[in-house]
């Protein structure tokens, strides 16, 4: 069953074409990794997927209401980990029940416990990310939407929260997550390479880069 | 390798300096429509010189004497009379209902002046305008009778108490500060650090996000208005209307400046502009224009009909007619009205902003 359907869709800025007749689909434990420059249009495309903005032609199917997480981190800087987890928690709508374990989930998986009580703009960025992707599927959505989320984060950061990705994927999670990091490419179990808006390239990862002699080509 | 001068590097940053500014929209609002706005608003349509000051007058003895007073008195340009009046009881009336500044009154022994004291300025100047009338009057024409000097009295404000001018002013600049550039900022902060792209991907539509962001700071007001009640009376300015009536007005105005701060918030980006913007669009006409540093009647007749729609015009207004007249909601439902319109369309416009535009 396909969780998300995108079908030729265009999106304009005044005179700058930033997505154009883009078609990809996503299937539950899949992870799809959209590969590309910066301008290129991945944060574009999954804006429209995540409806915040609409496309001008085409498309978009999603099923239920995707988990985000966009490449600035984004939670409430002011509160604290455990404030932050109880504010996006029922805002997703969950009970109270619930969001008591989804917390302690959270909190004993990232090893938060000394710092649950801590202001997020405190914590090593690493850990606010992780922080961050463990929000976005607090609800548990059937597709889950990453913008770029390890832009910054040292390597180390980087694999956890790839671990944490495929972990997610491997319950059945579709992930469509954007990345400009090239090695991060084979992370995912498809590609589709975006450049100047248009899907370029496209398939399994060692597919893509044999039949591509030269990934790096479209990032130039 | 050739070097750069410094003379070239410093036009290098010159360059820059211009380009900047020619492509951000909030320098060029500020550095080309400030400085006429600023101009023609002080140049034009500002000034402490009031054209026409609206007078009542009656005259109990029908005296030819009185009505050729009132005659002299509307020859000269600063008057206005627009209306007279048939018993002294009609007043308080004349005063609280209709914009009148002064009402004259002709007896066969002397002339007694009654004048608006809520604004002890217009009020001093008033009182010696209509003394240099009636100076003239009685000089040039009934030198045969010369009453005593005139008795003038002031209405709402008799011991003529410096508090009373300033005091509508400074709630409706601190209203506007608060309500409107605390809240947009806020709005526009959570825009800038991506936790709004986060709101909007939950189960939240827009209006319960508005509303959610909004009711801290509106409850906040509440304690704002308060603390204006209570400094009216350590001022020595109490409430002399319905409490209930004045609670509603600063509650409403309270809530109007901050649909209008959500306003700008939804439809620009960054704190900053939402700052820049609410000083512009917000704080600086509802100073000038409200009738708080210049009186709306000096005011040119270009600027009268939005003046008269500014939400500080209404407020001030308002704020006067219940705390200092004592007017009930009969006199003061047009300002509560334009005040109500303004939040309601502010926030429809903010609510489509924020429906229609995401951050990039």
């Amino acid at each position: 069953m396909k969780l998300v359907e995108i079908s030729h869709v265009s999106k304009r800025f005044g005179k700058f074409l930033a997505v154009d007749d883009v078609t990809l689909d996503l299937s539950g434990g899949e992870i799809l990794g959209l590969l590309g420059a910066n301008g290129a249009g991945k944060t574009t495309l999954i804006r429209m997927v995540c409806d915040l903005i609409r496309p001008d032609g085409g498309q978009i199917a999603v099923t239920g209401r995707p988990g985000y997480m966009c490449q600035t981190f984004s939670l409430v800087e002011e509160l604290t980990v455990h404030e932050n987890i109880r504010f996006y928690a029922t805002l997703y709508g969950l009970g109270r029940q619930t969001v008591a374990e989804r917390e302690e989930s959270i909190v004993a998986s990232l090893e938060l416990g000394p710092y649950r009580d801590r202001q997020v703009k405190f914590l090593p960025s690493g850990w606010r990310q992780a922080l961050s992707f463990s929000i976005a599927v607090i609800a548990d959505p059937p597709v889950l939407i990453l913008d770029e989320p390890t832009s910054g984060l040292d390597s180390l950061s980087r694999r956890r929260l790839w671990k944490m990705i495929h972990a997610k994927a491997a319950e059945g999670t579709g992930v469509i997550v954007s990345t400009h990091y090239l090695d991060e490419a084979f992370y995912c179990s498809r590609l589709a390479i975006m450049n100047s808006g248009r899907i370029v390239a496209g398939g399994a990862p060692k597919d893509v880069a044999s039949t591509q002699q030269d990934l790096l080509g479209f990032f130039r | 390798m050739m070097q750069t001068t410094g003379k070239a590097r410093i036009w290098s940053v010159v360059r820059k300096e211009f380009r900047h500014i020619f492509r951000d929209k909030i320098s060029r609002l500020l550095l080309f429509f400030m400085p006429g706005f600023v101009l023609i608003l002080f140049g034009y349509a500002l000034s402490f010189d009031v054209h026409h000051h609206n007078i009542q007058v009656y005259n109990p003895g029908y005296s030819v004497e009185g009505e050729r007073l009132f005659a002299r008195l509307e020859a000269n340009p600063k008057f206005q009379i627009v209306g007279r009046l048939t018993d002294l009881s009609e007043i308080g009336d004349a005063f609280a209902r209709a914009n009148t500044r002064a009402v004259v009154v002709y007896r066969a022994d002397g002339v007694d002046v009654f004048l608006d004291g809520t604004s002890d300025l217009l009020a001093s100047n008033e009182d010696m305008m209509i003394r240099s009338v009636l100076a003239d009057f009685f000089a040039d024409e009934t030198r045969q009778i010369l009453p005593a000097a005139p008795s003038v009295r002031y209405i709402y404000n008799p011991s003529m108490k410096k508090e009373y001018m300033p005091v509508p002013g400074l709630v409706m600049m601190i209203f506007m500060l608060i309500s409107s550039i605390v809240l947009g900022t806020s709005f526009n902060k959570e825009k800038a650090q991506g936790s709004y792209r986060m709101l909007r991907m939950t189960r939240m539509s827009t209006a319960e996000l508005i509303a959610g962001k909004s009711l801290p700071y509106f409850l906040i007001s509440l304690f704002h208005v308060m603390m204006v009640w209570l400094a009216c009376l350590y001022f020595g300015v109490p409430v002399q209307g319905s409490l209930l009536l004045f609670f509603g007005l600063c509650i409403l105005y309270s809530v109007c400046c901050m649909s209008l701060g959500l306003l700008i918030a939804a439809w620009f980006d960054r704190p900053l502009d939402v700052l820049v913007l609410c000083w512009i669009v917000l704080f600086i006409p509802n100073v000038f224009l409200s009738g708080f540093v210049f009186p709306i009647n000096s005011m040119d007749e270009a600027v009268r009909p939005v003046v008269e729609f500014l939400p500080g015009t209404a407020f001030i207004t308002a704020f006067r007619n219940i705390a200092y007249k004592g007017t009930g909601l009969p006199e003061n439902y047009p300002f509560l009205l334009i005040l109500t319109v303004e939040t309601f369309l502010a926030f429809a416009l903010s609510l489509i902003g924020f429906k229609r535009k995401v951050p990039r």
